[in-house]
């Protein structure tokens, strides 16, 4: 995908338009080199020759992604907390140990990615975070079911949601905290879990040490950093985090709308759709014509697993199924790989995941306001001599 | 990667992380874009975004102090929304 100079220490995205010049930093903590799309607060995406190495995305350089600039640089697992409070019987305290302690451990391999995962390709352009592809990681989470510690808070009836606030703060002191909620129901589906471990290891500070919220197969804006509060309400959230921010045209799976359009209902942000990705081989590359070349990649099914991946090297009229690799289970990133044989000349492969609900990625891309749930049909330009 | 500070036990302390900050375009009301538009964030947002609509930019500084409560008082906020239009609109972003 992107073009690197070494000497500079820049990389070009590359997205349209231009202004999409980036740093490359290893100076950030816990973090290896990341793609600097801005340093306060942080925005650090995953360079893209990452994701071929395989379903995991390495820790230190998994992207980070934080909306408040005040984030405690200072974090001592022994005294930060969570609290349950709110609509509960009582309200409960715990730090990381007393999570580890009370509840039982589980592993859930997920991917989490930011709602504007793409946002630098979409056309008219929108302003926000300009990401290339890479605000996506996969990861073995460990840590306990957010469901046994609400239990453990005793749910009263009545409730309605279960709002999670982190301890990244504005600098302004009137400005809106980051506030994100889920209804009852989905915080208490035994998945969504409090994690403190990532692919073996603990979250960065940058990550969300010492724990963040994971919320499988929703995007990352719900998955909350250093988490501090959960706060069961008997009302649904009206937080500005909520609604009008992360929000998207009512009608999921595309979140779809014409720029201008009016009258447009959104709602909040919520399950992720199926993309898919060649890794092994970036638009202007060469690759050897009339002879078997590996095409690899790495897909995701969104909210559920992935069926199938496709490809077509005939601007989708007819497409060929890919072998996929091993399963990491339904929220996790699966990678596929096939061998094409290409004519001389131009080409273009296409990569298309469906996955196990059916759903399958579009041909066209949506639009939307955010710059959100973008999920088009992936292609890469290669030159087959 | 740079390092972690061992602290007392298992004290996660960082240092200081990098403070980079992209250069503004040269112009009138640049150093009132850099005192009103970096309290926040950076303003490598701005120099990040792909080149805008005026009516955009317009709308971005007011979200700004609407939505995320920027004391920008509303003359300042004209000079800043000429300035943004002056550098980062399709038809006057130089680079
Ligand atoms: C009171 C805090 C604050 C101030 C002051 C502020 N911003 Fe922002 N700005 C934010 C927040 C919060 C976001 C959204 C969070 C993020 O994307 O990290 C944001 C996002 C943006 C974006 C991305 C698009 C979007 O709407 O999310 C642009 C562009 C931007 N700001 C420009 C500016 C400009 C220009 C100024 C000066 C007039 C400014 N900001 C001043 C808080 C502020």
């Amino acid at each position: 995908f992107a073009r690197t100079s070494l000497a500079a220490s820049t990389i070009e995205l590359p997205l349209p338009d231009g202004a999409d010049t980036r740093r490359l930093t290893t100076s950030f903590p816990g973090k290896g080199e990341m793609i600097l799309q801005r340093t306060r607060p942080p925005l650090l995406e995953t360079p893209w020759s990452v994701y071929d190495k395989g379903v995991f995305t390495p820790v230190d350089q998994f992207y980070v992604r934080w909306h408040w600039a005040d984030i405690p640089t200072t974090m001592s697992p022994h005294t930060h907390k969570v609290r349950i409070s709110g609509h509960v019987d009582k309200v409960l305290e715990f730090t990381v140990f007393d999570l580890m302690k009370h509840f039982k451990h589980v592993e859930l391999a997920a991917v989490n990615q930011c709602s504007g995962n793409s946002r630098g390709y979409f056309q008219p352009r929108v302003p926000g975070g300009e990401w290339s592809n890479g605000a996506m990681g996969n990861a073995r989470w460990v840590g306990v079911r957010l469901k046994d510690v609400l239990d453990a808070a005793g749910v009263k009836a009545g409730a309605v949601q279960v709002q999670f606030e982190g301890s990244e703060r504005p600098v302004i002191p009137t400005a809106p905290n980051l506030k994100k909620s889920l209804s009852v129901d989905h915080a208490r589906d035994g998945d969504v879990m409090i994690a403190w471990e990532m692919n073996g290891q603990s979250l960065p500070l940058l990550n969300g040490f010492p724990f963040r919220l994971v919320v499988p197969g929703w995007y990352a804006t719900y998955w909350t950093k250093m988490l501090q509060h959960v706060r069961v309400l008997n009302e649904e959230d009206t937080n500005f985090w909520m609604k009008p921010a992360y929000t998207i045209p009512d009608n999921w799976p595309q979140a779809n709308m014409t720029p201008g359009e009016k009258d447009v209902k959104f709602v909040p942000i919520n399950r992720m759709v199926p993309r898919s990705f060649v890794t092994n081989l970036k638009s202007g590359a060469s690759v050897g014509a009339g002879r078997p070349e590996l095409v690899r990649g790495i897909a995701f099914g969104g909210d559920t697993g992935v069926k199938a991946v496709d490809v077509s090297i005939d601007g989708g009229k007819t497409w060929m199924p890919t072998e996929l690799g091993r399963d990491y289970g339904k929220f996790s990133f699966r990678q596929w790989n096939t061998h094409l044989k290409f004519a001389k000349g131009d080409q273009t492969v296409m990569v298309r995941c469906t996955n196990t609900d059916g759903l399958q990625q579009p041909m066209t891309p949506n639009w939307n306001p955010g710059g959100f749930m973008r999920n088009v049909v992936e292609s890469t330009k290669l030159m087959a001599v | 990667p740079a390092r972690v500070i061992p602290g007392n036990g298992d004290v996660y302390k960082v240092g200081k992380w990098p403070t980079y900050t992209a250069e503004l375009a040269a112009g009138p009301g640049r150093d009132t874009v850099l005192g009103h538009c970096s309290m926040c964030h950076s303003v490598t947002y701005i120099t990040m975004q792909p080149p805008l609509p005026a009516a955009t930019w317009d709308a971005e500084v007011h979200k700004m102090i609407k939505t995320f409560g920027a004391p920008i008082d509303e003359a300042t906020a004209k000079d800043i929304i000429a300035y943004l239009q002056a550098h980062y609109t399709p038809q006057t972003r130089k680079q």
